[in-house]
């Protein structure tokens, strides 16, 4: 855990005594995190080496050029929220962004905002706000960086109206050899920020894919995202106070609807017929274990609810309707969405009932999410069986229930998942239906056998779409070497262009994948 | 004292003259084991060195300098372009894929020679899946032949602005033309892609790579990775990394009413301003603006004088805008838009009407053809002078102007009548940023004008490139501008096409690689 | 159990960095949205709860041994408990019980307090007061005034001015305003003169368990001798101690104010009323120990369960039962007074970086975090800045100072005498 001689000294000359740490008291800090061991069991953690703080574009240059002439590796982090980002091989630095923590830009007229990768999402959209726009906020929570997150995901609560994958405009990207790659419009001196296809070979296809490279391509320094019209108040509505807040949007303009199915597929096809009538800015099938969560001050609170609402809350369709225009589009919306609700036979929730109570939150959940890490609450660690594979509402469903299901429930058998017989996932709808992806739920204890079960199942459910042919699930890192042969051999192509960026294998060697296949 | 050492000197040699006839035996015999590869692979009745169908090939419309193919063949399937390709790589030959009838930038002129692989005969339409609204296509379908098939399953092609009839669709959405609909969820339309990579091999993006369409569970909708974004790495690469075999893409609800609406406006920044707010509202459908100099070139069907006529009569820029209803309350639909619109407009200060002032026809001519290719012979850009000059790229709205005034600077410098050049501005995403496009006629058959074209659009290109101009459709002269100025996207992109093909066979020369 | 008993709590932070700010429904622009000011001025993760979890469970694993970096990462933490109610928004855990559990670690293991705190405890020790001075000497800001002295006769409420109030001279007049108040009012009150002792909050925020309980016995074992039924304070460190640790020492059969909750029930009551406009603009600090510090602390003793689940369940303080509304009923109540609100307020208030022992060992850090909070009081486009803890004033003055500010710190009770 400790790097080539003179390494250390060259990064303290570099950035300042003040911006280098290889304290043991400091990178322990950056050595632990959720899912770590169920991730990382076949390579174990370390701590980093170091852990350094540029200040700006150029010093993330200097460091990358260091570490190849030191031949050490490095990962460049966010919010650090995800296992990639802990070292699994010895001689590693962590490229901490805090520094780098500015909005350098927001444009009104062309909807963008330029931001450095220690902004998160709450920060951006707040300022967006102010000036009538916003920005679809990661899943992980408004808490996450928004450079981070667009590289590895980007999908948000609003994704049904802003889409999914699709934020990042211009770029500032150290590669792995220390130069700065443009993206986009950046790549005219004269241009700025606001597009995000390369003129020339669109290298803006190597940023990312259904994941990001997390790291193993270099850093991006510095992001232009798109920002989206946002008619409402300019400061996000909150009111009651800490653990019990809630939303408080104008009606008129912004007007949430949670309705019941009789059944799944009717859920389903209600998403179908939504995304076909180009209504509403958000659709989610909202499972019961989130929405309780979402709503539980405590982990005593969800147990003591958690038996009966999960009878209760069964196949509910989560559907927001904005005014982008003006009232008269919600006023339209309703209409539209009402007839398909009777001819599917929905009921919605009534808005004096219990559960509309527990769900209502719902609506600022989508717009700036601020309760999905309650979703830890429930039992210590979270994940979902599977999912984020990207294809139609159908396929979600289809993956759902074929066996993604059936594998919570095996887990469920072990005692290791918690008991939920409810199979409503957290579905969702992108781009007016035009994508979805699914993710189905699970809780289980942080300890090592729940976490076995929780990794095994994960990898089955890529085994399983592969068998079926399916949509798969994410592969992260290693388990590229499971989904690739069977996908064209995409996972060569990736690493030949690891290879060729990063001939020394200096950033994130294991990722986007690792040079060889797991022991 | 030391030793001298003296300095070495090396020579290099010529190598032996070789008689004139023994290159050229050499290079028949070349030739001719092409043409019997090629033919062992495809027949003999699909390949063709005939000079006039390569002369064909050698050159387009745009000012790129001629390349003469070797060959054209023509695949009957995918398995004879994977082997074509593997065979193309044994031998060295340049691989020039070509969809479309009519090359406008310069993307199929075989720049190296070699072998153009024709697909426009490729004219399957897979499939048309409404539920999921997607059509899987070859890449020989053209926009009228889709949109006939989509309508009678209720759904629309995303149209650029009036496509030749032999525009391939594949073609357009690999090439990121620029569609009318500015609607954000519509913004990049494929989904997945059937890819021969340079190796030969048969590569598939997003869910479609699990498994070939017919064995593939999915919908073939997933748009990203494996791996990378594959999908945006292959738009607007010209072939250079590939051939693609089919595409699956967005088709989308075909309205069951709509309205159109004419905004007239004084300049290009009222324009942009209606634009921006509409944008904003999130409503209507098709959207954009053209100068009166490209109206009359759409309207004009008697010749040059009427051209002069309607450009006298229209206003300085038309904003063309459609509302339109789906399956449900569409009158409702049209109605609360409407009411936005025209709200949208009073806050604008301008007034939209449901005629263009003094030119009738154009309300029922936009009426028809925005769901609809160019049905005369010569193509509405070129009906003034009988050939155009085009520049185009993406910018910003608020930029448009600054682009307008440079070019007509530009065009003053050589002589050229500004107010003949069209100019077509696209609002992408909402409005967040613009195809900016500019039309410059001009007679063929007068070498002086020609030639005085050549330079306006040349330095007007580099102009534009000054003001911030991000010509993400890299064709020929543009791509060395731009990798001029951007020297690591150039080395990367290298890299990359090193990668993934290392005997630079894909269309060489395309993109500065 | 100490550390021991937080282990679930150091192996469940998911590290979901809600620790670090505010939560995200209540952020409203992006240069006031932290609410950690270690992780502010140090950057590093070590520096927010998430990363002392993380050195925590380091230490107790044996991962790593102690360092002078160790302790630096333990000791620059004002102890505000920001992170301990934005993380309790989500998580069922204790981040503020493990900041203190940790330097009660550090303090048993012979690490610390630092140097720089070792003063201030000596004289805790010697003196009754960390600020080196006699004790004999503790009552004479109350000299001229006539006051009973509880030592000698019996009221029913104690006036306990605390170390600050008594001794710096710059503060004194606060707790000279506030008994005068209370005298003016009709409040049976006294004080206990050279008698009174520190409540000891700088050895218990330091790690100091042993003497702490030692002094807090003592207090709260004179406060029942006297027979005092209440103990009225304008001090807010001292609240806070009060509220929150003393419990866990002994039995409190007397209730505890602090002097702007007295003020609001005077008010309230009618007992107080103002006959002068003060025209000004204001804004109001919430102290920590006031708000998110000043709710009683559930002395919870059991083991987590199958999921995670509390055994005996326990009562958890998220942050909003602290004393929020009575300053600003107050203020409100003063006529011409406008009070504009910063961003940072409430459970979310932003700390005066003066907590924690930091302003004694790195007074650079306390001072920056000062500015901070100067800088988002001048926003609101108030003269002064109204607080109620000598701490807050004292390090927010120096905040001013750093920032070049126009800005006053004023304590509430000298607006509310110059409205009387």
């Amino acid at each position: 855990m400790s790097l080539p001689p003179g390494a250390y000294e060259a990064l303290e000359n570099a950035l300042g005594a003040e911006n280098v740490c290889d304290d043991p008291a400091v990178t322990s800090g950056y050595s632990y995190m959720w899912l770590l061991y169920s991730t990382h069991a076949q390579s174990g953690r370390y701590r980093p080496a170091a852990v350094v703080l540029p200040g700006s574009t150029k010093d993330v240059q200097t460091i990358v050029k260091i570490a190849n002439r030191y031949k050490f590796s490095y990962i460049p982090v966010g919010t650090n929220l995800l296992p990639p980002t802990i070292p699994a091989r010895p001689d590693t630095i962590i490229i901490d962004p805090k520094r780098m923590d500015k909005i350098l830009q927001i444009d009104t007229q062309n909807m963008y905002a330029v931001v450095e990768p220690y902004v998160t999402y709450a920060q951006l959209q707040a300022e967006a706000m102010k000036v009538g726009l916003t920005i679809t906020v990661a899943e992980a929570g408004a808490q996450v960086s928004v450079v981070a997150n667009n590289m590895f995901q980007g999908m948000g609560g609003t994704g049904h109206k802003f889409g999914y994958n699709r934020g990042i405009l211009g770029c500032d990207w150290v590669l792995p050899n220390g130069e700065i790659l443009y993206i986009g419009s950046r790549g005219n001196p004269h241009a700025g920020w606001f597009w995000g296809d390369c003129a020339g070979l669109n290298l803006k296809g190597l940023l990312r894919a259904d994941s990001g490279h997390c790291g193993g391509l270099g850093m991006v320094t510095t992001m232009a995202v798109k920002l989206f019209p946002y008619p409402g108040p300019k400061t996000f509505p909150v009111k009651g106070a800490n653990p019990d807040f809630k939303v408080d949007f104008p009606k008129d303009l912004f007007r949430l609807n949670l309705i019941k199915f009789p059944d799944r597929k009717k859920l389903i096809e209600a998403m179908y017929e939504i995304g076909h009538a180009e209504i509403a800015a958000a659709v989610h099938e909202e499972p019961a274990s989130m929405v309780l969560s979402g709503a539980s001050p405590s982990v005593e609170y969800f147990w003591e609810k958690w038996p009966e609402f999960m009878k209760q809350w069964r196949n509910v369709l989560s559907v927001t309707l904005i005014g982008f225009s003006s009232p008269r589009q919600v006023v339209y919306e309703q209409k539209v969405l009402d007839q398909i609700v009777e001819e599917l036979g929905g009921q919605y929730i009534r808005e004096d009932s219990e559960l509309w109570r527990i769900g209502e939150d719902n609506i600022g959940e989508q717009i700036r999410t601020g309760l999905s890490n309650r979703l830890f609450r429930v039992a210590g660690d979270f994940f979902v069986i599977g999912g984020f594979g990207f294809d139609s509402i159908d396929q979600s469903y289809k993956m759902s229930e074929e066996y993604m299901w059936p594998l919570i429930e095996e887990g469920q058998r072990k005692g290791h998942f918690i008991p939920d017989d409810t199979h409503n996932d957290w579905l969702n709808s992108y781009q007016l239906g035009h994508f979805s992806e699914t993710e189905p739920l699970i809780f289980f204890e942080h300890d090592l056998d729940a976490g076995a079960t929780f990794i095994t199942s994960y990898m089955k459910t890529i085994q399983e779409a592969l068998k079926r042919k399916m949509c798969t699930t994410w592969p992260l890192g290693p388990m590229n070497y499971i989904a690739g042969p069977h996908m064209c051999n995409y996972h060569e192509l990736v690493l030949n262009i690891k290879r060729k960026l990063d001939p020394r294998l200096t950033s994130n060697p294991d990722y986007p994948v690792p040079q060889q296949p797991p022991g | 004292m030391t030793e001298k050492v003296l300095a070495k000197v090396d020579y290099l040699k010529p190598l032996p003259d070789m008689p004139y006839d023994v290159v050229m035996a050499g290079r028949r015999e070349y030739h001719e084991r092409v043409r019997t590869s090629l033919a062992d692979i495809v027949g003999n009745d699909r390949i063709t060195d005939d000079q006039q169908v390569l002369e064909r090939y050698s050159h387009d419309k745009s000012f790129e300098p001629a390349g003469r193919p070797s060959f054209v063949v023509y695949p009957e399937n995918v398995e004879q372009i994977c082997r074509i390709v593997k065979k193309a790589n044994e031998l060295l030959l340049p691989v020039v894929p070509a969809s479309s009838g009519t090359h406008c930038y310069g993307a199929a002129i075989p720049r190296m020679g070699g072998v153009v692989i024709d697909l426009s005969a490729w004219k399957t339409i897979y499939k048309i899946d409404h539920r999921n609204r997607a059509t899987r296509i070859q890449p020989g379908v053209t926009y009228d032949e889709l949109q006939r098939a989509l309508e009678s399953h209720g759904l629309r092609a995303l149209f650029p602005l009036l496509p030749r009839k032999d525009q391939s669709v594949v073609t357009s959405h690999l090439e990121a033309q620029p569609k009318l609909i500015p609607e954000f969820n519509y913004s990049e339309p494929i989904y997945t892609a059937e890819i021969v990579l340079p190796s030969g091999d048969l590569f598939r993006t997003g869910t479609a790579a699990v498994a070939p369409p017919e064995a593939n569970k999915t919908d073939l909708i997933g748009p990203w990775g494996p791996g990378f974004d594959w999908n945006r790495l292959y738009t607007r690469a010209q072939g250079t990394l590939g051939i693609v075999t089919w595409l699956n893409i967005m088709a989308e609800p075909l309205p069951t009413r709509e309205k159109l609406f004419f905004t007239p406006c004084n300049s290009i920044d009222q324009a942009a301003h209606f634009t921006y707010r509409l944008g904003k509202k999130w409503i209507g459908y098709e959207c954009f603006t053209l100068n009166r100099a490209a109206l009359a070139m759409m309207l004009a069907e008697h010749g040059p004088d009427e051209y002069r006529t309607i450009k006298e009569n229209a206003p300085a820029y038309l904003q063309i805008f459609c509302i339109a209803g789906l399956k449900r309350f569409p009158d409702e639909r049209i109605a609360y838009q409407e009411a936005d619109f025209f709200e949208t407009a009073r806050e604008c200060n301008v007034s939209p009407s449901v005629q263009v002032p003094h030119i009738p026809r154009a309300a029922s001519f936009f009426a028809t053809h925005l769901r609809q290719c160019w049905d005369r012979d010569v193509y509405w850009k070129d009906m003034y002078k009988g050939a155009s000059a085009e520049i185009f790229f993406i910018t910003t709205m608020d930029r448009a102007a600054a682009h307008i005034a440079a070019l007509q600077q530009e065009a003053i410098r050589f002589g050229y009548d500004p107010s003949d050049i069209g100019v077509y501005l696209q609002p992408i995403e909402n409005g967040r940023a613009a195809h900016l496009e500019f039309i410059i006629p001009y007679d063929p058959g007068n070498a002086y004008e020609v030639r005085r074209v050549k330079d306006l659009w040349i330095n007007a290109s580099e102009a534009m490139y000054r003001l911030g101009a991000v010509f993400t459709r890299a064709y020929g002269y543009w791509a060395d501008m731009v990798n001029r100025c951007n020297a690591v996207q150039y080395a990367t992109a290298r890299q990359i096409k090193e990668i993934l093909d290392p005997n630079n066979i894909m269309n060489p020369g395309k993109l500065g690689l | 159990m100490g550390l021991e008993k937080y282990r679930w709590d150091l192996v469940n932070c998911e590290r979901c960095s809600m620790c670090k700010w505010v939560h995200p429904w209540s952020i409203k622009s992006r240069d006031r949205a932290r609410i950690c000011p270690s992780m502010q001025k140090y950057k590093y993760d070590a520096y927010s709860a998430q990363g002392r979890f993380d050195l925590a469970r380091a230490l107790l694993e044996g991962e790593i041994d102690f360092t002078p970096k160790t302790l630096e990462v333990i000791y620059t933490c004002t102890l505000c408990g920001g992170c301990d109610v934005t993380c309790k928004f989500t998580r069922d855990m204790e981040p503020l019980e493990v900041l203190h559990e940790l330097r009660k670690y550090v303090v048993q293991k012979g690490k610390g307090p630092l140097p720089g705190h070792v003063p201030a405890v000596e004289s805790i020790r010697k003196n009754n007061n960390p600020w080196l001075q006699p004790a004999a000497r503790r009552g004479h800001w109350a000299r001229k005034m006539k006051v009973k002295d509880i030592m000698k006769e019996r009221a029913e409420v104690l006036y306990f001015a605390g170390c600050t109030y008594s001794y710096n001279a710059n503060l004194q007049h606060v707790a000279q305003a506030t008994l005068q108040l209370l005298i003016d009012t009709g409040v049976d009150v006294g004080i206990l003169g050279a008698a009174e002792a520190c409540c000891a909050s700088p050895v218990i925020k330091v790690g100091m368990e042993e003497l702490f309980r030692e002094r807090a016995a003592k207090n709260i074992e004179l406060f029942y001798d006297r027979g005092i039924k209440t103990v009225i304070t304008s001090c807010a460190g001292c609240y806070g101690v009060f509220k929150s640790q003393y419990p866990a020492v002994g039995d409190m059969k007397f209730e505890v104010l602090h002097s702007v909750e007295y003020l609001d029930r005077l008010i309230r009551e009618k007992r107080l009323s103002f006959t002068k406009t003060v025209p000004l603009k204001v804004t109001w600090h919430d102290p920590c120990h006031l708000g998110r510090g000043g709710e009683a602390q559930d002395l919870w003793e059991g083991v987590r369960i199958k999921w995670g689940l509390s055994d005996p369940p326990r009562h958890r303080n998220y942050g909003t039962n602290g004393i929020y509304d009575p300053p600003r009923n107050v203020i409100r109540a003063i006529p011409g007074v406008e009070l504009i609100e910063m961003e940072r307020i409430r459970e979310f208030s932003w700390c005066c970086g003066a907590g924690g022992g930091v302003k004694s060992a790195f007074p650079d850090f306390a001072v920056a975090t000062a500015k901070e909070r100067i800088e988002e009081a001048q926003e609101t486009g108030a003269e002064v800045l109204v607080t109620s803890c000598p701490w807050c004033e004292s390090n927010l003055s120096d905040g001013i100072t750093a920032a070049g500010s126009q800005l006053r710190v004023m304590s509430l009770v000298e607006i509310v005498r110059q409205a009387m």
